[in-house]
């Protein structure tokens, strides 16, 4: 059976895609954190000059991102919360998409989910995350990353 | 009818290209009435080249105000002979015309101004000198407001933090460095500390480092870790967040320092430094408190505190150089604690010592005493805040101590006043002294000034209210704390409010004056 008979028609539910977010919110910082303590990068006071904070910030994020949903990524197109909430990212077509474009397209939008965190010092931009979000209540239920990757979320 | 329209349009019209034509004047740079924080190089805080006396000061009314684009300004003014020059806030350093209060000029280069303002000359070009608690320092063209050259200093700590002012002497800018690592404790996985306090010396032309003295002199070992696998450091900490003062007979450079952030202790902290302006090197230094290691870790009972925790009794008011009559030279410094020093500057011994009150994190004496050389009187103003409280009773008020002895010539305690403000009323902030004078400026908002003879109350002003602003910004008054106010010709600039530290917050520019008429 081809990929795109295979996932025509299962859209899964909204819900499932937040929680799936909730959690990939949760455990990336959670892992974030264990590898700071592990590996000392925010320990020293060098850590804390100019913009080494947030460029150690995204040293920390990303590896940790990667870390979790590198593999499950490549291969099944799913993070550790689609996994555990039984969606993946399918291309147009069905298909597992190319691993460049599920991490250095699609995967760039996810730092975004934590702009209302940091409100006080994004201000309005903090918006910017329910903005993607808006673009799935579309009968495609693709959000705007979807879109920009060319991809869309579908049940397994 | 008409005629009386026209001429009072025009009028009008004249009042405001004179205005106009005022702020587009460049600054007038013939006369600074002083020279970074206290307000001459031995840091007296005394402005002898003023009108307002023991018998003016009565006559004084608020010319105009200003207000700040922060609520927690930690500045203090430079005033030339028709302009005052001021950090604010977010905008940045700011000329303004000062008989009206508008806008010279504005340079937005350091966003985070925290200091007093020094001035030289680099070919004869004359340039204001001040820091950012961030951004570092930055000398400033006075009359055109551009950027001469703007730097850190971060060679030896990568976090400094610039809170105390820099001193301008010569062809060398003194610049105080303390260290954000005081703050870096409370992150309970953060490795506190590795960074000590430091006095750089820099070229007035070019800002190049000229000499560095680390308050530390070893370097940090690891002493321990906690969560398995941060590791601890020490010693750290001694930072200098007070200005220095300048000896010129001497060539030495005083200034106090901090507590350690971190076990083991040093010599170091707590204490007060004589350092030689040519060549960085330490002539003496005088410890007054030992074992003291606090960082902010402690408020919070982070895993970053100390152990044992110390009374964190800095000396953040800077050194002040007096000559007595008998010809005989003393520093005097006042700590945290509450004690006042008078100190030899030739061997750092003690002269005589005097203890004011229960002292405390936020003092006893907080940011700075001052000298009346008429009466040869120090000025001491209390703090005595509920904050980490020491031994004895609470004394928050005004303390005048003969300098030749250190006897106390006269006190006056400070009422406390809850309506509508905070009801601690001590004396937090700097003071300043004119001829017969002192001026303090309360926690509780109060700006008063004392005859220096006796203690009496001359004038006061409740500062605690909104004030309409020359800038059109909303302003309202708060705690009067940090740098203080200032006397200069026949103005006294206060600066109101300080949201930091539990204080009111405030964000009004006050410019008071004593008429000329008044003054003759």
């Amino acid at each position: 059976m081809s990929a795109s008979k295979r996932t025509a028609v299962e859209h899964p539910a909204i819900w499932r895609r937040i929680v799936a977010t909730g959690i990939d919110f949760i455990l990336v910082p959670a892992i974030s954190f264990v590898l700071m303590i592990v590996t000392g990068l925010m320990e020293t006071a060098d850590a804390y000059a100019g913009y080494q904070p947030w460029f150690r910030g995204v040293i920390l994020g990303t590896t940790a991102y990667l870390l979790l949903n590198g593999w499950l990524l490549c291969r099944r197109g799913q993070t550790i919360g689609k996994w555990m909430t039984r969606i993946r990212v399918v291309t147009l077509n069905g298909d597992v998409p190319d691993w460049w474009n599920l991490i250095l397209v699609r995967a760039l939008f996810f730092p975004l989910l934590y702009l209302p965190v940091l409100y006080p010092m994004v201000g309005i931009f903090a918006v910017v995350p329910f903005i993607d979000l808006a673009f799935a209540i579309s009968a495609q239920r693709r959000s705007l990353h979807d879109l920009v990757a060319g991809t869309r979320v579908a049940a397994v | 009818m008409f005629r009386v329209s026209l001429i009072v349009g025009i009028l009008i019209w004249a009042q405001l290209s004179l205005a106009n034509e005022s702020c587009t004047q460049k600054p007038g740079i013939n006369k600074f009435f002083q020279t970074g924080w206290g307000v001459d190089l031995a840091g007296q805080r005394f402005q002898a080249d003023t009108t307002i006396t023991s018998a003016t000061a009565r006559e004084l009314s608020l010319k105009w105000s200003y207000g700040f684009s922060t609520d927690r300004p930690r500045v203090f003014p430079l005033v030339s002979e028709d302009t005052i020059f001021i950090g604010d806030g977010g905008l940045g350093l700011v000329a303004l015309d000062k008989h009206t209060g508008c806008t010279r000029w504005q340079n937005k280069d350091i966003p985070d101004a925290a200091t007093a303002i020094s001035h030289g000359t680099i070919d004869g070009q004359a340039v204001l000198v001040l820091s950012g608690r961030e951004s570092g320092v930055i000398a400033v063209d006075a009359i055109s407001g551009e950027t001469l050259w703007q730097r850190t200093i971060t060679d030896d700590n990568p976090v400094a933090m610039y809170s105390g002012s820099p001193l301008v002497y010569e062809q060398q800018v003194f610049v105080p460095l303390s260290s954000m690592e005081i703050g870096l404790s409370v992150i309970p996985f953060y490795g506190c500390c590795t960074t000590s306090g430091g006095m750089a010396a820099l070229d007035l032309a070019t800002g190049q480092t000229n000499w560095y003295l680390r308050t530390i002199p070893e370097q940090p070992e690891v002493t321990g870790s906690h969560y398995f696998f941060v590791q601890t450091h020490g010693p750290s900490g001694a930072p200098v967040w007070g200005a220095p003062t300048l000896d010129k007979k001497r060539r030495l450079l005083y200034y106090g320092t901090g507590q350690n952030y971190s076990h083991p202790a040093t010599t170091t902290s707590d204490a007060i430094f004589a350092v030689d302006i040519d060549t960085g090197k330490a002539r003496w230094i005088s410890q007054f408190t030992e074992g003291d290691a606090f960082n902010m870790a402690c408020t919070t009972s982070g895993v970053n505190c100390p152990d044992p925790m110390g009374p964190d009794v800095d000396f953040g008011a800077p050194p002040v150089l007096v000559q007595l009559n008998s010809g005989k030279d003393l520093v005097l410094a006042g700590q945290k604690s509450g004690d006042v020093w008078a100190i030899d500057p030739d061997t750092g011994d003690t002269v005589w010592h005097h203890k004011i009150g229960r002292g405390g994190a936020l003092g006893g004496v907080h940011w700075g005493i001052a000298y009346d050389p008429q009466h040869e009187r120090v000025l001491i103003p209390i703090s005595d805040v509920e904050a980490m409280p020491g031994e004895g009773e609470a004394e928050p008020g005004m303390f005048a101590l003969d300098a030749a002895t250190g006897e106390r010539s006269w006190s006056v305690p400070r009422v406390s006043r809850c309506e509508g403000r905070q009801c601690w009323s001590g004396l937090s902030s700097g003071i300043s002294t004119g001829p017969g004078i002192v001026v303090t400026g309360g926690l509780d908002g109060m700006i008063e000034i004392y005859a220096t003879d006796n203690g009496d109350l001359l004038w006061a002003d409740d500062t605690l209210r909104d004030y309409e602003t020359v800038n059109e910004v909303v302003a309202y008054g708060g705690a009067i704390d940090a740098h203080g106010p200032t006397i200069a010709d026949n103005q006294l600039i206060v600066i109101s409010g300080y949201g930091g530290f539990g204080q009111r917050p405030g964000n009004a520019l006050l410019v008071y004056e004593v008429t000329k008429e008044t003054t003759r």
